[in-house]
């Protein structure tokens, strides 16, 4: 559909903002956008009274406020309130609005575990890493391998890997990738860990664990030069100067301090 | 603090403050001298040539004077509390722009300008009607000159459309500006001449004369002819009444006016819109109304782009029903996803028949920052 949508309600004075994610809205076409492309996020950290209030309090949306308190206070499924939201303001075109609608009730028939991990993959996205990490520490404190299989949890380590990775935390991350690689033996993620080691080993320590896992060498080197490469790279950015003159692992203790 | 309802012709080198009376349910001219009929207010005479020269100073002159004439109101008014209707000759934009500023400063709380024309029209309306059921000529005697202006309204469309127009005019001073012998009969044949080429063959039901050149007892023939089976009337402050009752009207006291619409050679002819979801369904938005003089027209909105990268509006005359587009093209604006781009859209008239948009981007609050990108386009109308 193209064309023009018109806000009918202004923007508010004092924006929501959405504490486990650390972001503030201004509208309620930004509402409605955030929980369109964040339809994993949807519970009740932000279906609640706070939200309620601040439709009714800043954007004088006293109707749609009231509908959604006692659809709150009634325990209905969230896949209702958020269509409510959605059917007061016309920001979805009805195609969108039905195709969101059985998203989120795909999703409440979906394992537990599953929103989980997806929920936590989104806290990713918005670089709430530490939230992220509890999602998924949750997960693998409380497998259900029968439900869902060995490979769903790889994926999960594989994906706290990368968190760990994120924040330079590299020990930890190399331990989920082994751990990942353990479970379901994927190439990809045993190439990830060979690059990961040269970042938080020293040499004889990086040689010992070659020797340990009985790696490639060939490979190994390949793959260390790749990472040499990329780093260079990174460095010869817009503020790569701040690096110049610090030693490897110095560069990496900036960065984490950094994303700290 | 009472609230108050005032019409101001603001002229030189005076100016007439009415006011409505609620005891009479009337506007009421205000005297100098509090019970006395000294009408006419002096205007400072610097001011009109400040505002001519657009000085910085002539908004603090305007809002000196203006304080100056609500002093002689009999109560305190709290400016926030004052429906205001300014009336003068010509309606220039460096006045415009001054009396907005002025009435800014000063809190006032409605504020609406209008000429001298559009004044004469609030004020037959709102006189019994068998005084305009035909044609109204005002003759306004001033600088040496008689004008003409003929009201007229046309009944056939809903509301009223009704007219004011210059009809004609005449010199009434001797050519070296001397007075001669006979010069009362002289002034008498040339008004009597004018009136002859204004009425022609039409009804005229009403006349009123307006002007200290009245005065004197010299048309002698010409009113003799006037107030054949007509009502004919001579004043000064039709124009401060006019403008008062255009303040009742905004204030909502008075719902003369709504039967009608004044068609003034300022008046904003086009309905500005756009095809638009609102709240899920697709309409011709109304973004900007006709009817109301330029400087008193403005709209503003704020909308999302849906996979769009220009804006179209479409123009209706409220006249003859000519619909018109428009396309404003917003170059150098980011790539967002549907419905992730909101724009601000002011609109402001510069004149009866051209509009300014200004655009702005505004982005998506943290999803997507906005660029800080503005356009501007002016739109024939």
């Amino acid at each position: 559909m193209s064309g023009y949508y018109l806000c009918t309600t202004p923007r508010a004075v004092h924006p929501y903002y959405i504490e486990h994610i650390g972001i503030s809205i201004e509208s309620i076409e930004e509402l409605c956008y955030y929980l369109k492309e964040n339809v994993y996020l949807i519970d009740e950290t932000i279906l609640n009274e706070t939200l309620f209030s601040w439709l009714s309090e800043e954007l004088g949306l006293k109707r749609l406020s009231s509908s959604l308190r006692h659809a709150a206070d009634q325990e209905v499924d969230p896949a209702v309130m958020v269509n409510a939201i959605f059917e007061e303001t016309g920001y979805l075109p009805p195609k969108e609005r039905e195709y969101l609608r059985q998203q989120l009730l795909t999703i409440q028939k979906e394992d537990p575990q599953v929103r989980q991990k997806m929920k936590g993959d989104y806290l990713v996205h918005y670089g709430k890493y530490r939230q992220a990490l509890a999602q998924y520490e949750g997960l693998l404190a409380n497998r259900n391998i029968a439900g869902l299989g060995v490979r769903f949890y790889a994926i999960v380590l594989e994906n706290m890997a990368a968190v760990y990775a994120k924040m330079f935390r590299f020990p930890e991350a190399a331990d989920c990738l082994w751990e990942s690689y353990e479970t379901l033996r994927s190439k990809k993620v045993y190439e990830k860990y060979l690059r990961l080691l040269p970042l938080f080993l020293n040499e004889s320590e990086y040689q010992e664990e070659l020797e340990r896992i009985r790696a490639d060498r060939q490979e190994a080197e390949r793959l260390r030069k790749d990472n040499e490469a990329i780093f260079a790279e990174a460095l010869q950015s817009e503020t790569g100067w701040r690096f110049e003159g610090k030693s490897r692992e110095e560069q990496i203790e900036m960065l984490r301090e950094e994303i700290v | 603090m009472k609230t108050r309802i005032i019409g101001l012709d603001l002229d030189q080198p005076f100016s007439q403050l009415t006011v409505y009376s609620e005891a009479s349910r009337e506007p009421e001219t205000v005297s100098t001298t509090g019970e006395g009929q000294e009408f006419l207010i002096p205007t400072p005479k610097e001011l009109f040539a400040l505002v001519r020269r657009e000085s910085k100073e002539a908004t603090g002159h305007l809002v000196n004077y203006l304080r100056r004439c609500f002093g002689l109101l009999k109560s305190e008014t709290d400016p926030a509390g004052i429906t205001l209707c300014v009336t003068m000759r010509e309606m220039k934009p460096a006045w415009i722009r001054t009396i907005q500023e002025a009435a800014g400063r000063l809190g006032i709380g409605r504020l609406s300008l209008q000429t001298h024309r559009e004044s004469f029209f609030a004020y037959m309306v709102n006189q019994k009607k068998v005084l305009w059921q035909h044609k109204v000529v005002l003759f306004e005697y001033e600088e040496q000159e008689i004008r003409a202006y003929v009201f007229s309204a046309d009944y056939q469309t809903r509301p009223a459309l009704v007219t004011v127009t210059e009809a004609d005019k005449t010199r009434m001073s001797h050519k070296n500006g001397k007075n001669h012998r006979g010069e009362e009969g002289r002034k008498d044949q040339l008004f009597f001449e004018l009136i002859q080429r204004v009425f022609q063959k039409d009804s005229v039901s009403c006349v009123y004369l307006i002007g200290e050149g009245f005065e004197g007892g010299w048309m002698n023939e010409s009113l003799n002819f006037l107030c054949r089976k007509r009502h004919v009337f001579q004043g000064s402050n039709l124009y401060t009444k006019g403008a008062c009752y255009t303040a009742m009207a905004r204030a909502g006291i008075s719902s003369a006016l709504n039967a009608f619409l004044y068609r003034s050679e300022d008046l904003v002819e086009t309905n500005l819109s756009m095809q638009m979801s609102v709240k899920g369904r697709q309409k011709n938005q109304l973004l900007v109304s006709a009817g109301r003089n330029w400087y008193e027209t403005e709209g503003s909105c704020e909308l999302l782009l849906d996979d769009e990268e220009e804006l179209v509006i479409y123009s209706k005359s409220m006249m003859d029903g000519t619909v018109s587009s428009y396309s404003i093209a917003l170059p150098d604006l980011p790539k967002r996803p549907p419905r992730t781009t909101r724009l601000e859209l002011k609109f402001c008239y510069t004149a009866a028949n051209r509009c300014r948009v200004t655009i702005r981007d505004l982005g998506f609050g943290v999803f997507f920052p906005s660029s800080g990108l503005r356009w501007e386009s002016e739109l024939e109308v």
